[in-house]
């Protein structure tokens, strides 16, 4: 039941992002058809391209015609391939898809790993060590990043390629060596926060009268760390992650863009940077859904991690 | 030889503001299968007190003293000797039975995780004990509650989850710490009933923290009253209801609601509040709040002396009914 109202308000929010982003790009400086004929276009080529394109009806028109495309997964033509904005964003979505579970996976592993140590070393040489790690991993920025480690690893020490895409199929062995750069640099300030996030919850986690309970059973430390502070604290980690995968897709822009990794990131910056309209349409449409829809997976997971959830959710006690 | 022997405990917190003294040289016993209630107002230093024996006062705690538990010292013993000992020989069973459970393990889990640590159980055979053990301490329909959280349970049936985590080992010792000061008072009762009823049952000690003397009246053997961190008396529970001797004690009990006397019967209150102490002073602690304070009990500190069977109390006008007539006069 709360499910489905769950999804319905999701539904709405999405339907709101379509208009803002349908009436955002009509709102840009330049009108699309000077922009396919040019400055100097015919008169009379210009109300054609208006007219094959539906700009010349009223707005509200255009919208439900757009509304219309949508639904039936017609996102337009590109206009500077002239491929559909569909198959063009369905090419690179695996990519970064691919390249975004590697760095969480990665963030995460290292994070809460880290979180926990920082947390039981708090006031220690190692939870000061580890806190510093993470702030100096936040504090770069992932194009440079990107950059020494391309110096680093590629260069200097040459055992990984400095950039590009192998698809799996072609060779499976370069696929994950071409990996390895971009989904570190995607990850690590990435993993700096689920550190922050995770030793934050876990000092607090360690303070509770149900940890104490855990102590006074004669728990292991381990146990005591392990099956009680963790688990709560995972809750807020999975919020966390929830929450960063938008700024994930913001970081693959950036690290595609270094490591020329064929992706959604690299996508985005070649739509914008060759006015393509249609594609910067698709292109933002679509992060908006993976936004949603990602918020809404969250919300499934809490339920999951924290049984609290399920009783909101509706069901009886 | 006592089951539980505790010698000048003192709990010291160092605070931004300085250390402050939390337990001041406590010391009282517990034989087996008694029940032995640590009374005072909030932030008398009782809790502190019980919870540094099993270590599990915060890391600002500093400890000296000794408590021999069963020929074993507990201060400064090492976390792996405590660990032997906590939920094992020695259960607490803690105020707020929410926060005391984790919200996202089973409460069926969460008592089998103690079976399954000391007595080294399968999940399979933890989980009929378990079962079992709900039963005991009255939660109805035990089999369907092992798998239910806590938020799924009523206050009381929380609390009887905590009893049943605490008694699984059959442990010698049950510290509880103001069990039912959480709970609606139609439900203090059952639990204090259970309570009884497990001691006589096991033949365990109890070692109840309260504030509340109609849950020591009900339950306990032997009462210890305490003030900023100090004993000021201890005594039968009989004893301490009918000739309470230190005007602390005294004035507790006239802080109980009492049925009838009319409209006009007021309740009475202490005035002031508990002093927070820095160091241990050489005064009766209780002097700024006395009605009777002399001269002497603002610059002496009264020692621990018997004030008749089984009774003994650390005043300088002990059982004195009546604010004396000159103020100082007395000796």
């Amino acid at each position: 039941m709360r499910f489905l109202a769950r999804a319905g308000s999701a539904l709405i929010t999405l339907l709101i992002a379509v208009a803002v982003v349908f009436l955002g790009v009509r709102a840009l400086p330049g009108d699309p058809a000077v922009a396919l004929v040019g400055q100097e276009g015919d008169p009379a080529a210009l109300e054609a391209v208006r007219q094959q394109y539906g700009l010349d009806l009223p707005i509200t028109v255009q919208f439900v015609k757009y509304l219309e495309q949508i639904v039936t997964g017609n996102l337009g033509t590109s206009v500077r391939t002239g491929m559909p904005v569909s198959e063009v964003i369905a090419g690179a979505i695996p990519v970064t898809l691919e390249l975004a579970v590697v760095a969480i996976s990665v963030a995460v592993a290292i994070g809460v790993t880290t979180g926990v140590i920082a947390a039981l070393g708090r006031g220690k040489a190692t939870g000061w060590l580890v806190s510093v790690g993470a702030l100096i991993g936040l504090s770069i920025p992932a194009f440079w990043l990107g950059i020494m480690a391309i110096l680093v690893f590629a260069i200097m020490i040459p055992i990984l390629p400095a950039s590009g895409f192998v698809p799996i199929d072609v060779d499976p062995v370069a696929h994950v060596t071409h990996l390895v750069l971009p989904a570190l640099v995607l990850g690590s300030a990435f993993a700096a926060v689920i550190m922050r996030q995770t030793r934050a919850a876990m000092l607090e986690a360690l303070t509770t009268d149900y940890v104490r309970t855990a102590i006074a059973k004669g728990l292991s430390r381990r146990q005591v760390v392990v099956k009680h502070a963790l688990r709560n604290s995972l809750v807020v980690v999975a919020t966390v992650v929830g929450l960063q995968l938008g700024t994930l897709i913001a970081g693959a822009v950036v690290t595609e863009q270094v490591f020329v990794i064929p992706g959604f990131g690299k996508l985005m910056i070649d739509a914008v940077t060759t006015r393509d309209y249609p594609l910067i349409q698709g292109v933002v449409l679509i992060t908006a859904t993976a936004y949603i829809v990602i918020n809404l997976l969250t919300d499934l997971l809490y339920s999951l991690l924290d049984p609290r959830m399920r009783i909101m959710s509706g069901g009886s006690a | 030889m006592s089951l539980l022997d505790v010698r000048d405990l003192t709990v010291r917190f160092s605070t931004k503001k300085g250390p402050v003294l939390a337990v001041d040289g406590l010391s009282y016993h517990l034989e087996p299968g008694e029940i032995v209630s640590l009374v005072g107002e909030s932030g008398c230093g009782k809790s502190v007190g019980i919870m540094s024996l099993l270590g599990l006062q915060g890391p600002q705690a500093e400890i000296s003293g000794s408590a021999r538990f069963d020929d074993q010292e507990l201060l400064g013993a090492s976390e792996r000797k405590l660990r032997l000992v906590r939920g094992k020989q020695v259960a607490c069973v803690f105020q707020d039975p929410m926060s005391s459970l984790n919200p996202v393990v089973t409460v069926g889990k969460q008592v089998a995780e103690v079976l399954r640590r000391h007595r080294g159980l399968s999940a399979a055979k933890a989980r009929l004990r378990v079962i079992d053990l709900f039963e005991r301490v009255g939660i109805p329909a035990p089999a369907q509650r092992y798998a239910s959280y806590p938020h799924e349970m009523s206050g009381g049936m929380r609390q009887r989850v905590m009893i049943a985590m605490a008694i699984a080992c059959e442990p010698r010792l049950l510290i509880a710490d103001e069990p039912t000061t959480a709970l609606d008072v139609t439900i203090q009762a059952g639990i204090l009933e259970l309570l009884k009823e497990l001691r006589d049952g096991t033949g365990m000690a109890v070692l109840l923290v309260t504030h509340d003397l109609g849950v020591v009246a009900d339950i306990a053997d032997r009462v210890i009253v305490m003030y900023a961190g100090r004993k000021v008396e201890e005594a039968e529970v009989r004893a301490l209801f009918n000739d309470p001797q230190h005007q602390y004690t005294r004035r507790l009990l006239e802080a109980i609601p009492q049925r009838g006397g009319g409209r006009d019967r007021r309740l009475h209150g202490i005035p002031g509040t508990v002093p927070t102490l820095r160091d241990s002073p050489d005064a009766c602690t209780f002097s700024e709040r006395c009605a009777i304070a002399s001269e002497r009990c603002h610059t002496a500190r009264p020692g621990f002396a018997e004030a008749g069977p089984g009774q003994a109390v650390s005043c300088w006008h002990p059982g004195a009914q009546t604010a004396p007539a000159v103020k100082g006069a007395v000796r």
